[in-house]
C-alpha cells in the first residue's frame, strides 16, 4: 500500500496504472476511515459490499486492460443522488424508506467511467441548509472543529473528502451548498454552469438553480471529475449541449475582476487572508482590478423568493401515496397527505415550503416571484457586463469560516428561537453566481485560527476550463489544499 | 314564455387527448386500454429526481390546430406549474400553459355563425381515480397522467345548447382531420367542460357557473338544458346564481356541486423551471402547413360548388373524415356525385349502424359501390337489384375481410384496399343473370302478354281506373324476375293501354 | 479595493445592508417603492399557506412559523426598494428556448419494480383513503 488516505485522484490513477496499489486495498482502506470517524456522521449509507466487489472488478480490468479513466477510483455521492437499488433519501424522513429503480445520470456516467461508489453523504435535508444541522440523520461535524458545522448542504461530502474519508464526493449547488462547504471544510468544490451537468436522478429542490458538480482535493481532480460528470442528456432537457471541458489550455495573464460588493460584512481578518490570495494570483502574472456588480444585495432575497417558490412546487409530490413515508391510517386524503408531510419534514423544509407557497399566492406573485425573477436579470446582467471587461471574478467563499452549530439560535431563558435569516445570510457570496447561472468554485486560500478560507472564483458561462486553469495555477504555487486536519492526518487509519 | 325574456350565454373549454405515440413529457406509451399503471414510467409516477422533456410531436399537432383554426402561433411559449394536491396528480402540480399559450385566436364555424377562439394550449393530463372497487379506499391508475391534451377554450358566443353541441361537432370533426385526436368520445378522447350563464337580452352577463367533464355531445345538450333552467327558475324566484364547480349526473339528468371545490383554489402557477420556453422552428411552421389536409369547411363548400350537393348533404358527409373519404372515392369511382352522396348516406350509413361497423371496416370497398351505381345509372340493374346486390357484396365482403384477419391478424392496409376492383360486381350481375331486361322489343312482348291475360283489368283502366297500372307493372317484374327495366315497362304499358 | 470597513459579523443581515458600496448602483433607487407592502400574516394567512401546502401545524408551531415567516417576508421584502420597470423576469439562467423529444416510446414499465417502493397497492393500483368527488 504506498497511497496514503489524502492522495489526489491523479495520484490514484497512478498508483492504480503502475499496480502499486489495488482498487480492493483503496476501498479497504477508506472503509476503515470512514468506520473510525464515524463522530463525523459524514455518511448515511454506507456501500461497503457493492464497494468491495466493484474494486474487483476493477482491478480484474485494469489488469485486463490496463487502468483509464475512473477504474478503481473510490468516489462518495451525495444522497440527493438516485442510486438503483440503494437508499436514497435526502437525508429526510419523507424518502428514509425509498429505494430508486434508476440512477442518477451523473451516477450512471462515474460508474461508467469505472469509479466505484463507497456510500452516501450526509447533507442538509433536501439540501435546504448552510450547515448540514437539517438534516434527519443528524449534524454532520467540520473535522477541523468537531463543534463547528461542515457547511451545507454538501457538509457530508465536503468533510468526508477534508477528513481523508474518500479521495472526492459528488454535491449539489443550488445556492452555494458546493462553495460553501468546500470553503468551510478546506477543499476544493465546483459549481459548474447551470445546464452541464444533467439534472436527472438529482432529487430536486429549486430547478432553476440546482447543479450537481465535484468536491475534491485539488482543482485538479475537479477537473477529471467534471469531465466524467458533464454533457447533454436527453433525459434534462435543460442540460446544454456544449463541448467538453477541455485540457488544461495556454492560458496568457488574465484580468480578475475584484467585485467591490464582495467585500464587506467579513468576519475578523477574512479581509486579510483574501487579500493575501489577491497577492498570489497577480504573481501567478495576472492583472486584479476592481469592478462592481450594484445589485448583489438583492441576491439573497431574490434568491429566497424563487428558490422556495420552485421548492414549494418540487416537493409536492411527497405526498404517501406512491412512495416515501406515509402516515398511518389516515382519516381521509387530507389527512393522508397533511400528517404525511408534517410528520416527514423538518422545520427548515417546512418554512421553505410555506414561504413558497406565500409568494406565489394569488396577490403576492408579482410583488414576490415576478419582482424577484427581475431581479435575477439584473443580478445575472451585472455579471455580463462586468464579464465583458475581466475574465474571470475573484471573491470570498463565504463571509466567515465555519461556525459553531446552533446560528441564529438565541438562547434566552424565555424563549429558544431560531432566526433563519442569519443562515441565510451565510450565502450571501455564492448566491449571485447560482441566481446567474455562472460557474464558480471555492478552494481553499488559507486560515483564520484553525480553520480553513475558502477563495471564490466566478467565470462567464460554460468558462469552467479557464475557472480550472486558474485554480490549478494557484494549487500549483500554494499548499493550501494539502493541509489536513489534524485529528484525521494519521493514515492509514 | 321564460325563452323570450332570457337568454343563455355559453362557452366551451374542450381537452383534446393528442394521438402521440409516447406521452407529453415522458416516453412512456400513451395508449388508452392498458392494466392499470403499466404505462406510468417514473416521470409519470412523479419518483424523486426525474424531469419532463417535451415531445415534439405534441407541439407540431399543436401548431397544426393552430394553422388549422387561423389562430396565432406563438413565436414563444411556455409552460407553467399548476399547483394542487389530488392523487391522480403525482406531482401535485399540473404542467400546463397559463399565460404564454402556443397558440392565440382562431375561430371555427358552425352552421351559419363564426366562434371566436380564446386560445389553444398545451397541458398534461392527470391519472384516473377509481372510487368503486376497493371498499373504502380509492384505486389510482397513472396509465392517463402525462397523456398530452390540446385545451380549446372558445370564447363565450354560443347562444344555445344546440349551437354548443353543434361547437363540438365542429371540433370534433376538425382534430380527427388534422389527425391529432382519434375523437374516441367514449373513451374519454374529447372532454368538454361548459361555462354558461343566463341574462336578460340585451343585459350584462350574468354569473356563470362551470359545469366539468361532459363526454357526449347528448350530455352536454342535456346538461346545458338542465342547468340553463335552473339559472332561470332561480333568477325568476329572486335567488342569486352561484358560481360553482358542477358536475352532471347524466342517470339523474341534473348538474350538482363538485364536493371539495367550495374553496376558490390558489393554484400559484409559475413558470416551469425545468422547462424553457418553446420556440416554433420556422422549419416546423413550413412543414405543418404544408401537412394541413384540407379542413371540413373547404371540403363542404367544394361538395356543394363542384360537386352540386345540397348544404345538408354536404355537411353530414364531412362530418367524419373517413366517410368524407369514402364518399369522395365512390363518387370518383362513378362520377356521379349525388348519387353516390344518396348511397352512403343512406344505404351504406343504415348498414354501419345495423352492423356496428365503422367506416373504417367497411366491407364494400369504395370501387366496387361506384361500379354499381354505374350499373344503375347505365340501367344495367334495376335500384331494386342494386339494393339486394349491395347487401351481397357487404356480407361478401365482411367474411372476406373475417377471413383475411383470421390469416394475418390484423386487416392488411386497413383501409378499402381488398377486392378493390369493380369487377366483382359486373361478376355478380353476369353469373346470377341480375342484368336488367332493356331490350325495347322484348319488353313489349311481355307487355302484351301480361294484358293479354289480363283482359278485366285492362278494361278497367281504359275506364279511368289508372291505378291499376301498378298491377300491370307488378305482373311484367314478376314475369321477370325483377329484371325488368320499370321506367321502360311504365311506358310501354301506357302506349299499349292508350 | 479594501477600503470597506469590515462589518462586525455575518450576524448584520446582509440583504438590507445600506453601504455606500451598494448606493453605487445605478439601477436600484432606494425610495420609489411602486407601493408599500403590507402583508399581515395573521392565523387565516398561516392556516391557508399550510392548507396549500398540505402541512398541519400544531399550535405552539404555529406561531414559531408566523415568526419565522413574518422574519422571512422582511429579508426579501429588500427587493421592493429596486425599480424594475421595464425589466423582463428571467424565469431560467439559461434564457434559451428548449430542445424537443421525438415521438418516440423509449420507456418500459416494470410496473412490480416501481410498486416495490409503494405504500398500499391492490391489484396494481395505488390505495388512498377513499375520495369523494
Amino acid at each position: 500500500m504506498s497511497i496514503g488516505p489524502f492522495a489526489t485522484i491523479g495520484q490514484i490513477r497512478q498508483a492504480l496504472a503502475a499496480g502499486t496499489v489495488s482498487a480492493v486495498e483503496l476501498v479497504d482502506q477508506y472503509l476503515q476511515r470512514i468506520a473510525v470517524a464515524a463522530e463525523l456522521n459524514s455518511f448515511i449509507t454506507i456501500c461497503a459490499e457493492s464497494a468491495l466487489a466493484n474494486a474487483k472488478r476493477a482491478d480484474a480490468m485494469i489488469a485486463r486492460q490496463g487502468a483509464r479513466d475512473l477504474v478503481g477510483v473510490p468516489i462518495a455521492h451525495k444522497d440527493i443522488f438516485c442510486t438503483a437499488g440503494v437508499p436514497t433519501t435526502c437525508a429526510s424522513n419523507m424518502l428514509a424508506n425509498f429505494i430508486a429503480p434508476y440512477d442518477a445520470t451523473v451516477v450512471a456516467k462515474l460508474a461508467a467511467a469505472g469509479a466505484v461508489m463507497l456510500g452516501k453523504t450526509n447533507m442538509d435535508e433536501f439540501a435546504m441548509g448552510s450547515s448540514n444541522e437539517t438534516s434527519h440523520f443528524g449534524p454532520v461535524a467540520n473535522p477541523w472543529d468537531g463543534n463547528r458545522v461542515p457547511g451545507g448542504s454538501s457538509g457530508g461530502s465536503a468533510a468526508a473528502v477534508a477528513a481523508g474519508l474518500v479521495p472526492a464526493a459528488t454535491g449539489t449547488d443550488t445556492g452555494g451548498s458546493i462553495r460553501q462547504p468546500a470553503a468551510l471544510c478546506g477543499i476544493s468544490g465546483l459549481k459548474p454552469t447551470y445546464g452541464r451537468v444533467s439534472r436527472y436522478g438529482m432529487v430536486a429542490f429549486a430547478s432553476s438553480f440546482d447543479q450537481g458538480g465535484p468536491m475534491a482535493r485539488s482543482a485538479a481532480d475537479l477537473r477529471i471529475l467534471l469531465h466524467h460528470m458533464e454533457g447533454h442528456d436527453r433525459l434534462d432537457s435543460t442540460s446544454a449541449a456544449v463541448g467538453a471541458t477541455g485540457d488544461l489550455g495556454d492560458h496568457d495573464a488574465l484580468t480578475i475582476g475584484i467585485p467591490a460588493e464582495y467585500w464587506c460584512g467579513l468576519e475578523g481578518d477574512l479581509t486579510r487572508v483574501l487579500e493575501e490570495a489577491v497577492r498570489e494570483v497577480e504573481r501567478l502574472g495576472h492583472r486584479c482590478r476592481d469592478i462592481s456588480l450594484p445589485h448583489t444585495r438583492f441576491a439573497v432575497p431574490a434568491y429566497y423568493v424563487v428558490s422556495c417558490a420552485e421548492a414549494s412546487a418540487n416537493l409536492a409530490r411527497y405526498d404517501g401515496v406512491r412512495y416515501g413515508y406515509r402516515a398511518g391510517n389516515p382519516a381521509d386524503i387530507q389527512d393522508l397527505y397533511r400528517r404525511s408531510r408534517s410528520e416527514a419534514f423538518g422545520t427548515e423544509v417546512k418554512r421553505r415550503i410555506l414561504t413558497g407557497t406565500y409568494t406565489l399566492s394569488v396577490g403576492y406573485y408579482d410583488a414576490y416571484y415576478r419582482k424577484a425573477q427581475c431581479l435575477r436579470r439584473l443580478i445575472r446582467q451585472d455579471f455580463l457586463d462586468a464579464f465583458e471587461q475581466v475574465d474571470l471574478m475573484l471573491a470570498p467563499a463565504t463571509p466567515s469560516p465555519a461556525f459553531e452549530r446552533g446560528l441564529g439560535r438565541k438562547e434566552t431563558a424565555a424563549d429558544q428561537l431560531d432566526d433563519p435569516t442569519v443562515m441565510y445570510q451565510h450565502d450571501v457570496f455564492t448566491v449571485p453566481a447560482s441566481l446567474a447561472g455562472l460557474p464558480a468554485l471555492s478552494i481553499p486560500c488559507g486560515r483564520l485560527g484553525h480553520l480553513p478560507v475558502g477563495l471564490q472564483l466566478i467565470g462567464p458561462h460554460f468558462a469552467e476550463d479557464r475557472l480550472l486553469a486558474l485554480a490549478e495555477a494557484f494549487q500549483r504555487e500554494t499548499d493550501w489544499h494539502l493541509r489536513t486536519p489534524p485529528k484525521f492526518a494519521r493514515a492509514p487509519v | 314564455m321564460t325563452e323570450a325574456v332570457w337568454e343563455s350565454v355559453i362557452g366551451l373549454e374542450v381537452h383534446v387527448q393528442l394521438k402521440t405515440r409516447s406521452k407529453l413529457f415522458s416516453g412512456a406509451a400513451n395508449a388508452f386500454g392498458a392494466a392499470p399503471n403499466t404505462q406510468a414510467c417514473p416521470v409519470d409516477l412523479a419518483l424523486p429526481g426525474v424531469l419532463p422533456v417535451l415531445n415534439a410531436n405534441a407541439v407540431r399537432m399543436a401548431v397544426l390546430f393552430g394553422l388549422a383554426v387561423e389562430g396565432r402561433i406563438a413565436e414563444r411559449s411556455r409552460f407553467d406549474r399548476k399547483n394542487y394536491f389530488y392523487p391522480d396528480l403525482p406531482k401535485g402540480y399540473q404542467i400546463s400553459q397559463l399565460d404564454q399559450p402556443i397558440v392565440r385566436g382562431g375561430h371555427l364555424d358552425i352552421a351559419g355563425k363564426r366562434i371566436d377562439l380564446t386560445r389553444a394550449h398545451l397541458e398534461e393530463d392527470a391519472g384516473k381515480s377509481l372510487h368503486e372497487d376497493y371498499a373504502g379506499q380509492t384505486g389510482i391508475d397513472l396509465n392517463r397522467a402525462g397523456t398530452p391534451l390540446l385545451e380549446v377554450v372558445s370564447e363565450p358566443q354560443l347562444a344555445t345548447p344546440a349551437e354548443a353541441v353543434g361547437y363540438f361537432r365542429a371540433l370534433h370533426a376538425l382534430v380527427r382531420y388534422l389527425g391529432i385526436c382519434d375523437g374516441n368520445l367514449n373513451e374519454g378522447s374529447m372532454r368538454c367542460d361548459a361555462n354558461v350563464s343566463v341574462r336578460r337580452p340585451g343585459a350584462e352577463l350574468g354569473e356563470r357557473t362551470e359545469i366539468k367533464n361532459l363526454n357526449s355531445f347528448r350530455f352536454l345538450e342535456q346538461a346545458l338544458d338542465f342547468e340553463i333552467g335552473r339559472q332561470i327558475d332561480l333568477l325568476e324566484s329572486g335567488k342569486a346564481v352561484e358560481r360553482q364547480t358542477l358536475l352532471y349526473d347524466s342517470a339523474r339528468r341534473e348538474t350538482r356541486p363538485m364536493r371539495g371545490k367550495e374553496q376558490s383554489e390558489d393554484y400559484r402557477y409559475f413558470p416551469d423551471p425545468d422547462l424553457l420556453p418553446v420556440a416554433v422552428a420556422p422549419a416546423m411552421l413550413d412543414a405543418c402547413r404544408a401537412a394541413l389536409p384540407e379542413l371540413p369547411a373547404a371540403k363542404r363548400e367544394r361538395y356543394v360548388r363542384e360537386l352540386g350537393l345540397v348544404d345538408y348533404d354536404a355537411r353530414w358527409l364531412v362530418a367524419d373524415p373517413a366517410v368524407a373519404a369514402y364518399f369522395e372515392a365512390v363518387a370518383a369511382a362513378c362520377g356521379k356525385p349525388k348519387t353516390a352522396a344518396n348511397w352512403v348516406m343512406g344505404e351504406v350509413a343504415a348498414a354501419l349502424r345495423r352492423d356496428q361497423k365503422d367506416i373504417a371496416d367497411i366491407p364494400v370497398p369504395p370501387a366496387q359501390l361506384g361500379r354499381l351505381i354505374e350499373r344503375i345509372e347505365d340501367a344495367t340493374v334495376s335500384g331494386k337489384t342494386a339494393k339486394s346486390l349491395f347487401e351481397t357484396l357487404w356480407h361478401e365482403g365482411a367474411r372476406d375481410r373475417t377471413d383475411d384477419r383470421d390469416r394475418s391478424g390484423v386487416v392488411p392496409g386497413g383501409g378499402f384496399r381488398l377486392a378493390d376492383s369493380g369487377g366483382v360486381v359486373d361478376v355478380l350481375i353476369e353469373n346470377r343473370g341480375l342484368r336488367q331486361v332493356s331490350d325495347s322489343a322484348e319488353l313489349a312482348a311481355l307487355v302484351r302478354t301480361v294484358l293479354d291475360a289480363h283482359p278485366e283489368q285492362a278494361a278497367q283502366y281504359r275506364a279511368g281506373k289508372t291505378k291499376v297500372l301498378g298491377f300491370f307493372v307488378g305482373q311484367v317484374m314478376k314475369t321477370t324476375a325483377g329484371k325488368a327495366n320499370p321506367r321502360q315497362v311504365n311506358e310501354l304499358l301506357r302506349a299499349a293501354l292508350g | 479595493m479594501f477600503q470597506e470597513p469590515p462589518a462586525p459579523t455575518i450576524h448584520e443581515e446582509f440583504g438590507r445592508t445600506k453601504g455606500k458600496r451598494a448606493d453605487r448602483s445605478t439601477r436600484a433607487k432606494s425610495g420609489s417603492l411602486p407601493y408599500t407592502w403590507t402583508m399581515p400574516l395573521d392565523a387565516d394567512a398561516i392556516d391557508k399557506l399550510a392548507r396549500l401546502s398540505a402541512l398541519d401545524l400544531a399550535a405552539d408551531e404555529r406561531a414559531q412559523v408566523q415568526i419565522d415567516l413574518e422574519r422571512i417576508i422582511e429579508l426579501v421584502d429588500a427587493i421592493q426598494a429596486v425599480d424594475t420597470a421595464g425589466v423582463e423576469p428571467l424565469a431560467h439562467p439559461l434564457d434559451g428556448v428548449q430542445p424537443l423529444r421525438p415521438d418516440q416510446v423509449t420507456e418500459t414499465v416494470d410496473r412490480d419494480r416501481y410498486q416495490r417502493i409503494a405504500l398500499a397497492v391492490r391489484d396494481g393500483h395505488y390505495l388512498v383513503p377513499r375520495v369523494v368527488e
